[in-house]
């Protein structure tokens, strides 16, 4: 939900204006020179993120103090974006109110895409813990890289062979 | 959850979709559940401009998280009068050497590429445009160079969709085939 100075300001237009100078995948729905053009095809839910862009781009005096790190976005909607490859939703919510966070032998604790997940978690008010075996006991385990736990649960979901490709998966144990 | 990749950037993908997915209910924190296989239709640059004159780190991080760029390309020196001037000025220098440390320290270490420009563009023939034989702009550029590599980024001399004029001085010096 927009805060409504931030809608206010969305509705009387973004001081700012975006260009992407390099082509930009066609499935993000927007004319390849001008993100400020977006077809008249585009749906509400490929909107939300640029709005909550423009949202970000004149942020209320309290979200700078709240995110310092102007890591703020992204905001939820449901759905990731952009449209991945191939996405299966379920309607269905794990708690991440007790984390654990395993990281593969190709992951450091350092990392700074690590910190980029515990920051977000942070912001929601999860302390994920780090830890060391497949086996711990928290609520809800996110493993992260090559750890080889587990892969029984993917079953034939595979990492793209691809440049840049990821395989995202949530699984019950045992279910 | 399993956030794997095949490459540095694939997970750092991996990592920003999943956050898009937290969410909250009845106040506690909550991810939605998903199975997602992705890979950018164009593995190459995909660059993203924040067109504000300043270092906009929020608005880099949404071209990065969920636009998927992995290039950012500043247009800091982009000034309606000379792009020099934040460059002679030790003062207008130093909050610009300030900025780009933090659009490195925010950038550099997930290997995201990024440039700060120098656009020499002004509508008025002799102010702004590039002297190639002056040993003053040559070092301004430098100056420039030098700085962002040391936070981690790379100069570009930005020449982008505008008419740009050549200065009197290559006029003279260089010639032109223009008319």
């Amino acid at each position: 939900m927009l805060h409504t100075a931030q809608a206010r300001r969305i509705a009387s237009g973004s001081p700012f204006v975006v260009r992407a100078t390099f082509p930009l995948p066609s499935r993000l729905g927007f004319d390849q020179r001008r993100l400020s053009t977006c077809p008249c095809s585009t749906t509400l839910q490929r909107l939300l993120p640029l709005l909550a862009f423009f949202a970000l781009s004149s942020p209320p005096d309290w979200a700078s103090a709240a995110d310092p790190d102007d890591r703020a976005v992204p905001y939820y909607t449901g759905t990731v974006y952009p449209t991945p490859q191939s996405a299966q939703y379920r309607d269905e919510f794990l708690p991440l109110t007790n984390v654990g966070l395993l990281l593969g032998k190709d992951v450091a604790p350092e990392d700074p895409r690590v910190a980029v997940l515990v920051e977000r978690l942070q912001r929601n008010g999860v302390q994920p813990r780090f830890v060391a075996s497949a086996e711990d006991r928290s609520e809800t385990l996110i493993l992260v890289g090559e750890t080889g736990a587990h892969e029984a649960l993917l079953g034939k979901l595979a990492v793209p062979a691809k440049a840049e490709g990821y395989l995202l998966h949530s699984a019950k144990n045992g279910a | 959850m399993f956030l794997k990749s095949r490459d540095f950037h694939g997970l750092l993908w991996a990592i920003t979709s999943f956050n898009q997915l937290i969410t909250a209910q009845n106040g506690q924190p909550m991810l939605r559940a998903a199975s997602i296989q992705d890979f950018p239709e164009f593995p190459g640059i995909r660059a993203f401009t924040p067109f504000k004159d300043d270092d906009q780190a929020d608005v880099a991080w949404f071209g990065v998280s969920v636009l998927r760029s992995n290039a950012v390309i500043y247009r800091q020196l982009r000034k309606p009068v000379d792009w020099r001037l934040p460059l002679r000025d030790e003062t207008q220098f130093n909050d610009w050497k300030a900025r780009t440390q933090k659009i490195g320290a925010q950038l550099t270490p997930l290997k995201i590429a990024w440039y700060d420009s120098i656009l020499p563009f002004n509508g008025h023939v002799g102010l702004g445009q590039v002297r190639s034989k002056s040993e003053e702009d040559f070092q301004l550029v430098v100056k420039a160079g030098l700085a962002l590599a040391e936070a981690g980024g790379s100069l570009c001399l930005l020449y982008d969709d505008y008419r740009f004029f050549l200065s009197p001085e290559d006029v003279r010096d260089f010639g032109t085939a223009r008319v």
